[in-house]
């Protein structure tokens, strides 16, 4: 217990040290309490479904549990965390992509996407209403270029700093803020019925 | 710096980013670290190993044999133009001497002149391939040979219509044929065109019968001045 309080007291990069350097099962205990929610967050903005987001922050869990060692002490612990989400995330993205290709049905996406843009389609004191407001954010950011939209979520959703995110993209620093512009400049447009200009 | 400058850019989107910040925050269902640890425990990491490329032989030699198959219709359905073209590897190479022969010059008069192709002497030559004319043939190797020529004229040097009509002259080339007419550096003056005349019978004795009187005539006149002389 008292070993416990002191993991949970220790930063990051501490914490991994001691599971790299002792195996101890705690530590990684601790930092998968610290890191299943923001993970959860990033991921399902990123993606957009549910089970698939639990699976994929199962799979960056265990991706970090068999891969501890080749985390390194000069890069911070959550850029690694959110890198390796971040990759699995993509690989699912191309997954269902391909997936779409070969499929004769028409994907579920398609079928909402002028609703978003149909002025007719959306009473005004509707859109006011907030669980309906982030459901069109939440289908508008799936409409944004994956590229884009990974760097929008990573600034304006987890909030994490310009320097954060180039690391976790690999990006320099210019690029992330065009991109993140550019990123913000799309979602806007496609959610011009809220956003007026 | 940054901040101010990216802060425009921030307001532009202001709204959008206090809704962006304000999404509801997804957390984990409450079973995921136990099935996480079951999964750690059990060693069940199916879908988080790295999938390596397999080796597919079909894959390894499609390029290959696309390449093969390519080459092999080129040569089955291409048209074979064999009797057109003929294929120099095959053929037999023609003597480079024979046909770099450099007329230098001609005799007359039983007198042999080389002649050169420089322009300098180009008016003589002319002057002296008016009869019984030759060719001296200088080949690759300095063996000199003597050819008579064809026509009284310096043969690179004029056209014969009779040849030209026949098509006796099919050894010359266009460049040849060119150069005489156009009188180029590379070739000697042009002397003009000329037809070859058997002379008449009748007419070489009038000239003769002439040439004799005119004959009689002087040695008469000679005959007459020493006979003045003596007196």
């Amino acid at each position: 217990m008292a070993l416990n309080k002191k993991l949970s007291e220790l930063s990051d990069e501490e914490v991994i040290k001691n599971f790299q350097e002792t195996n101890n099962l705690e530590a990684y205990e601790v930092l998968v309490k610290r890191y299943k929610d923001p993970l959860m967050n990033f991921v399902y903005r990123f993606v957009g479904d549910r089970d698939a987001c639990t699976d994929i922050v199962q799979d960056t869990m265990i991706k970090f549990y068999l891969n501890k060692d080749s985390y390194r002490e000069f890069a911070k612990f959550s850029t690694w965390i959110y890198t390796i989400a971040g990759n699995l995330a993509k690989n699912e993205l191309k997954r269902r992509k391909r997936r779409n290709i070969f499929s004769l049905s028409q994907s579920s996406d398609d079928e909402w996407t002028p609703q978003i843009e149909d002025k007719s389609f959306l009473a005004p004191d509707r859109a006011a209403d907030s669980e309906i407001k982030n459901e069109f954010i939440q289908r508008a950011l799936l409409k944004v270029k994956p590229v884009y939209r990974e760097v929008v979520i990573l600034r304006d959703i987890q909030e994490l700093s310009y320097e954060e995110i180039a690391e976790i993209t690999g990006l320099s620093l210019g690029t992330v803020k065009s991109r993140i512009n550019r990123g913000r400049n799309q979602l806007q447009k496609l959610l011009k019925t809220i956003y007026h200009g | 710096m940054e901040k101010n400058f990216y802060s425009e850019e921030n307001n532009r989107h202001s709204e959008l980013i206090k809704d962006l910040n304000k999404l509801p925050k997804i957390s984990a269902p409450e079973n995921f670290e136990f099935s996480l640890m079951t999964r750690i425990q059990n060693q069940n990491f199916i879908g988080t190993e790295e999938l390596k490329p397999q080796f597919n032989l079909v894959k390894f030699f499609a390029p290959s044999a696309v390449v093969a198959v390519v080459i092999i219709m080129f040569f089955l359905f291409l048209p074979s133009n064999d009797s057109m073209f003929e294929n120099p590897l095959m053929s037999e190479p023609t003597i480079i001497a024979e046909k770099s022969k450099q007329i230098i010059g001609s005799a007359s008069n039983g007198a042999e002149n080389i002649k050169s192709t420089k322009k300098k002497n180009a008016s003589n030559k002319v002057q002296l391939s008016t009869s019984n004319n030759y060719d001296i043939v200088v080949n690759r190797n300095d063996a000199v040979m003597k050819e008579k020529a064809k026509y009284p004229i310096f043969s690179k040097r004029s056209v014969s219509l009779d040849d030209y009509i026949s098509g006796d002259n099919a050894k010359r080339n266009n460049l040849q044929e060119g150069n005489v007419v156009r009188a180029s550096e590379e070739s000697p003056e042009f002397d003009g065109f000329f037809v070859k005349q058997e002379p008449d019978k009748k007419t070489i004795e009038k000239y003769r019968a002439m040439l004799d009187s005119a004959k009689k005539a002087q040695t008469k006149a000679d005959s007459v001045k020493k006979a003045k002389k003596v007196e």
